[in-house]
């Protein structure tokens, strides 16, 4: 096994890329975040018209072409691997880890060392409305099956799970652990999990971890809506993400990515990287409740939260801020509320919660990712942001969810939660780095 | 230094078509499965491993294949229903799932007849579908899209509530998983880990060349398998030196299950005489058993 033992290795956030419906990079998002920017407006990416719900938060004026990729590469760059590709490329960047021409930084015999964890799923599902658009399905439906079999390399890869992985590894020449991680809104936050473990047994000394989303298609949001998730407030959308609030009514889908560079602190020493902050554990769990209902003790979350804090050695008192999974819809708040309560013994009244969904939207798969860049920033900047939109106390969710605006806080370590359809949930421990 | 606790494997399942064998899919296989020609599982009811038809009806074919693979291991090992693990003395926080999943194809029969009837002339109305889609498609449908809704299933058939993973990274994830239930044992986040991985062409991309296959495991930590005089099969420990890249045979035809289905044929075709190594993994015999591995018989396992 390992020399250095299963906690002899601490892991350390040395590089952050994102792009969000309130800005294209870390610094934009989090001047939107602090500004108490909403990003949820009308469907743009197609008309949305005929649909139940006909908002949702969009990464808006993203500039498809600054993205100088190779044929290759570009092939499989469809809308939400290009947020990744974008997000990967500024987080390499701040880590230091690319060229000024943006070549792999490392040496070719560290590529080894460098592996990728990303939390995202393939899809492709306007393909078949693409195919009929252009006239390209024969009515015949032995006809349409052989189409269909014919699928194209390049749209295979855009559809495949693990498309952006192949991107992101022949980019940056990653060799070292590589996965991909579908757990839905989970995803992502599992994929820093995996990551801190990768760095911890010794497999790798830097994991580029993160995830990418984008459910702007037809039957995507179709789908949502037939299960009743989302958000119907079509006349309000700056107000439609209410976490916590009596009134709310659902999500809001959201699209974009988020990328960490996350790396053996010992590593980061050596070669002089700039430290943001340490990944001091991670948690993950599983229902066994209801396959969309979220358990009203809280007990899966809660799970999720203890294995965190265990891993990070940490006493629930030693958290200052929760940055909640908070997804504004009526089970998942409450069940939630209740999970932390549990965690937080006599403490839960107290402890600032919120939730960014409500500025950001729910990036589903890219979730956890950029609510640990979130959480790592209101570390650096001793700044918790707030959640907007809520007017209504709920008795269900009757946290501190810092309503509205923002504070200024001294904030050493944050708890940041996922808990995904199917009850998959993941929870991160972030802390100030400690040499 | 932490000490890592021993792994053992005290379950086993899988389902494979006729004539495919099960030792195709060891690494050193002299025919690998690869070269066959793809076919589906006959007579499988997965009635007769999930009963509650209110949750079959949120399972796709790829979703049902691997949770009767699930059912077959954790009979194996056995428990029967939920209450049988904490009859043995597990916690169900320290039970978990680890489960490898392939691509799953969005375009279903359902979504496909409903693009039809938006098509009129052959183009595309979106309007329509709008309109239609809240109609037509199957209300679960995004349920069906969800890779983890097979460690879903899994964990709510046995009441699993420990760590959680689905990995979705090709022909690599089903040893992935394997070694992530490895870990979450050894490094005592749970003590008993269910993998599963399932392959259908039903609900694949690419339907040609999808063999229709199932493979599971149940991980648990020696000293529990102990504790409830469990019959272990092997013990096994993950390589601490894996790229995480290197694929095993079988893995073009069935890409997920493939590792799963290479570690069933080292225990139970090829034996554990002398110890078998596959990419990311070793295998060793009980340290001490009345019934020698190599003459382990499936007593279920076959569709």
């Amino acid at each position: 096994m390992n020399a250095n033992g299963y906690h002899g290795r601490r892991v350390v956030v040395t590089g952050m890329g994102a792009v969000t419906p309130i800005g294209h990079s870390v610094a934009e998002t989090w001047q939107g975040l602090r500004a108490g920017v909403c990003g949820v407006g009308p469907i743009t990416v197609f008309d949305a018209r005929s649909f139940e719900t006909r908002i949702a938060a969009e990464v808006k004026n993203f500039d498809f072409a600054r993205l100088r990729a190779s044929r290759e590469i570009a092939e499989t760059l469809d809308r939400k691997n290009s947020f990744g590709y974008a997000a990967a490329l500024e987080a390499m960047r701040d880590a230091g880890l690319l060229k000024p021409d943006d070549e792999p930084a490392l040496e070719p015999s560290e590529a080894g060392r460098l592996g990728i964890s990303l939390g995202t799923e393939g899809r492709r599902d306007s393909l078949l409305p693409e195919l009929a658009h252009r006239k390209l399905l024969p009515a015949d439906p032995a006809a349409r099956q052989a189409v269909l079999a014919q699928v194209p390399r390049s749209e295979y890869l855009r559809y495949s799970p693990y498309g952006l992985e192949f991107a992101l590894a022949h980019t940056f020449d990653a060799r070292g652990p590589i996965t991909t991680i579908s757990t839905a809104c989970t995803s992502s936050s599992q994929a820093l999990g995996y990551a801190l473990e990768k760095i911890r047994t010794g497999e790798a000394d830097l994991m580029l971890a993160g995830g990418a989303e984008s459910l702007m298609e037809p039957t995507q949001v179709a789908g949502f809506i037939l299960l009743g998730a989302l958000s119907k407030r079509n006349d309000d959308p700056q107000h439609a993400c209410r976490p916590f609030d009596a009134e709310r009514d659902g999500f809001i889908l959201a699209e974009g990515a988020a990328m960490l560079v996350l790396e053996d602190a010992w590593h980061a020493y050596r070669r002089g990287a700039r430290v943001y902050a340490e990944i001091a554990g991670f948690g993950t769990s599983i229902n066994a409740y209801r396959i969309t209902d979220s358990p009203p003790d809280g007990q899966g979350p809660l799970l999720a939260m203890q294995a965190a804090l265990a891993d990070a050695r940490l006493r629930p008192e030693q958290v200052d801020y929760i940055n909640a999974h908070g997804t504004s819809t009526m089970q998942n708040d409450a069940s939630e509320t209740r999970a932390i309560q549990r965690c937080f013994g006599e403490r839960w009244r107290s402890i600032p919660v919120s939730s960014t969904k409500s500025m950001t939207g729910h990036m589903v798969n890219a979730a956890g990712a950029i609510e640990a860049i979130i959480s790592v920033q209101a570390i650096r900047e001793g700044y918790i942001p707030p959640t907007l939109n809520y007017e209504h106390p709920d008795p269900a969710c009757d946290l501190d969810c810092v309503p509205n605006q923002g504070r200024e806080a001294r904030v050493r370590t944050v708890l940041s939660n996922s808990f995904g359809f199917g009850g998959s949930n993941g929870s991160v421990v972030i802390r100030e780095y400690v040499a | 230094m932490k000490t890592f606790r021993p792994v053992v494997i005290t379950g086993q399942g899988w389902l494979l078509p006729p004539g495919v064998e099960l030792r195709q899919f060891h690494p050193q296989a002299t025919a690998p499965a690869a070269e066959f020609a793809p076919a589906r599982l006959r007579d499988f009811a997965a009635g007769d491993y999930v009963r509650d038809p209110k949750v079959l009806r949120a399972m796709n074919r790829l979703f049902q294949v691997a949770a009767a693979a699930a059912v077959l291991a954790m009979r194996d090992a056995g428990f029967q229903l939920a209450r049988d693990l904490t009859g043995a003395g597990h916690d169900p926080a320290r039970c978990g799932t680890a489960v490898a999943m392939s691509e799953i194809s969005p375009l279903t029969q359902n979504l496909l007849d409903a693009v039809i009837a938006c098509s009129p002339g052959g183009r595309f109305d979106l309007a329509a579908f709008g309109e239609i889609a809240r109609h037509q498609l199957h209300p679960f449908r995004r349920l069906t899209m969800l890779p983890n809704m097979a460690a879903a299933h899994i964990s709510l058939l046995f009441g699993l509530q420990g760590p959680s993973y689905t990995l979705d990274s090709g022909i690599t994830a089903g040893m992935q998983a394997i070694r992530e239930a490895y870990w979450a044992i050894a490094g005592d986040k749970a003590d008993l880990m269910v993998c599963e991985a399932a392959d259908s062409p039903e609900n694949a991309l690419r339907r040609a060349a999808t063999q229709e296959a199932a493979g599971a495991l149940v991980l648990e930590a020696e000293a529990s398998a102990q504790a409830r005089q469990a019959r272990i099969l092997a013990r096994v420990r993950a390589q601490p030196e894996y790229p995480c890249t290197a694929p095993v045979s079988g893995s073009c035809a069935a890409p997920a299950a493939g590792s799963l289905l290479a570690v069933l044929a080292s225990l139970c075709e090829i034996g554990l005489d002398p110890p078998q190594s596959l990419p990311g993994l070793e295998l060793f015999p009980p340290a001490s058993t009345a019934e020698t591995v190599s003459s382990l018989t499936p007593r279920e396992g076959r569709a």
